[in-house]
């Protein structure tokens, strides 16, 4: 139902969600944002079940802040991104585990950009490119085929709005409208809603 | 899922406004009065002739509906939530209630709506309201829209297998006027229109249809009053009044129920073209089914 992907070039990370808010058949928002700001170069990404992503989520955002208050100085996205998988691998055998799944993009000033792609089984992997929800079965082949890891951020959109059209073309379900974000060094940029011209 | 084409034809929310007696909230200021409308919503005919139509349902409980206008270019700009609801209570396939007051005011800036599980809702209004109370007296100011959203979501996140939603609407000082949706499973959302419960899609269907920035409240009445109309015909769940509460600056104000059964008849099966009420022969080409004459017959039309 939900979607998200995220492509990793040589010097930024874009991101994108779609922006639906839905309960059971009904889409009760058209512009939900379903990333989270963890700090200036880090977004995460949260999709799955309806209540966790947001608690877990923002739980995750306020610990990192909190260890920012505590050390003066910001995770990187590497450690952000095994802070969360820990989370999520401590609450995967208790009573209350949480059904969900992330995207953690980031930049970090000595190890470049970064994406990690975290199960709600908390596995984590650092990938070029990935993709979550049910759109992923159809947008992963499209990234493999034309990812390169030296990739332009103009080159970076056209990919991601191949990946758009074809959502368009061959998912069942109608996404209307997806928030993209690019990561670099200068912190994190909101570009144009896609598909252009979508409310 | 059915879908009519339709024109809104009942008579303007304002000529019956005059009628109507207005309550407002207790103890603050009374400048804007509320509107509660009340729509009874009886089948046409006998309760048997109904079941010609098909009827779609779900399993939960009756319609709420919100809509919400920052702003208003016919008249001063004033900001405002309108907020409107049904009154029936029902429980496996049982009216329990045709009279219960699913729109509760927390405060006088803060209104919830409740549907789903009525015993749940009632008691977390209850504990909502406390809260409310508890941070007005500590914090010297009233929680605002979102926190008191955000205190409710968490209050439920533990009980996440009840089957609660509720949406709360209320106009904060410098915030301006927020619906927000909570549910029990957690979902949160904030939004300028949202409808909740069974009947929801009808009325989604509805207010899409008519809704805009930019309403006047005599517009937003003549489709709240349309959509709840429109969803309480086609779901079982839905129907008997209809609560409408309106929120601004001021506090919530509310109007007198009001029986909208006589209109509703005659309107119904409206043809989108025509504005004529339709005798029975109309009604029958213009719905395409096979009614037993002797079943049309008894159907009372004007």
């Amino acid at each position: 139902m939900e979607y998200l992907i995220g492509i990793q070039g040589p010097d930024f990370v874009l991101v994108a969600a779609d922006n639906v808010a839905a309960s059971s058949i009904i889409q009760m928002k058209h512009d939900y944002d379903k990333m989270f700001k963890l700090s200036e170069k880090i977004l995460l990404l949260c999709v799955g079940e309806a209540g966790d992503t947001v608690q877990f989520a923002e739980y995750i955002q306020k610990n990192v802040q909190l260890y920012k208050m505590r050390n003066g100085y910001e995770l990187s996205p590497a450690a952000a991104a095994n802070f969360t998988r820990k989370n999520l691998a401590d609450y995967l055998r208790s009573r209350t585990p949480y059904h969900v799944n992330l995207l953690l993009a980031g930049y970090d000033e000595a190890d470049g950009p970064g994406l990690y792609y975290m199960d709600y089984l908390s596995a984590l992997a650092k990938a070029p490119f990935a993709a979550h929800g049910y759109g992923a079965f159809l947008t992963l082949s499209i990234l493999d085929r034309y990812y390169r890891p030296d990739l332009t951020r103009e080159e970076a959109v056209d990919l991601l709005k191949k990946c758009l059209e074809e959502l368009n073309k061959r998912f069942i379900l109608n996404l209307p409208s997806f928030t993209v974000r690019l990561i670099d060094k200068d912190g994190i940029h909101d570009m144009e809603k896609l598909p252009v011209g979508s409310k | 899922m059915f879908v009519v084409s339709w024109t809104p034809l009942m008579p303007p929310a304002h000529a019956l406004t005059h009628q109507m007696r207005w309550d407002t909230c207790g103890g603050q200021h009374r400048s804007l009065t509320e509107i509660v409308l009340f729509i009874f919503f009886s089948p046409l005919g006998s309760a048997a002739e109904k079941t010609e139509c098909q009827l779609f349902s779900l399993q939960l409980s009756p319609v709420c509906h919100l809509i919400s206008n920052p702003f208003s270019y016919h008249t001063v700009p004033q900001l405002w939530v309108l907020y409107f609801g049904m009154t029936r209570a029902s429980c496996k396939g049982l009216i329990c209630c045709p009279i219960s007051q699913k729109i509760m005011p927390i405060h006088s800036h803060l209104v919830v709506n409740i549907s789903g599980s009525g015993a749940d809702c009632m008691l977390w209004e209850r504990i909502l309201t406390c809260e409310m109370r508890l941070y007005q007296l500590r914090h010297r100011k009233r929680l605002s829209v979102n926190g008191a959203a955000k205190l409710l979501s968490m209050m439920l996140h533990p009980f996440k297998d009840q089957n609660t939603k509720n949406v709360l609407s209320t106009f904060g000082g410098r915030s301006g006027p927020r619906v927000c949706y909570v549910c029990s499973d957690g979902l949160q959302l904030k939004g300028e229109m949202i409808s909740v419960g069974s009947g929801s899609p009808y009325a989604y269907a509805v207010l899409d249809d008519g809704w805009r920035w930019g309403m006047t409240v005599d517009e937003a009445v003549a489709l709240a009053r349309e959509a709840v109309f429109r969803a309480t015909h086609w779901d079982a769940y839905s129907g008997n009044n209809v609560d409408l509460f309106h929120i601004t600056a001021h506090g919530w104000r509310r109007r007198d129920r009001e029986d909208l059964k006589e209109e509703g008849r005659k309107y119904v099966f409206i043809n989108c073209i025509s504005t004529k009420k339709l005798n029975s022969r109309q009604y029958n080409a213009f719905f395409q089914i096979n009614i037993c004459n002797h079943r049309l017959n008894k159907l009372d039309f004007p």
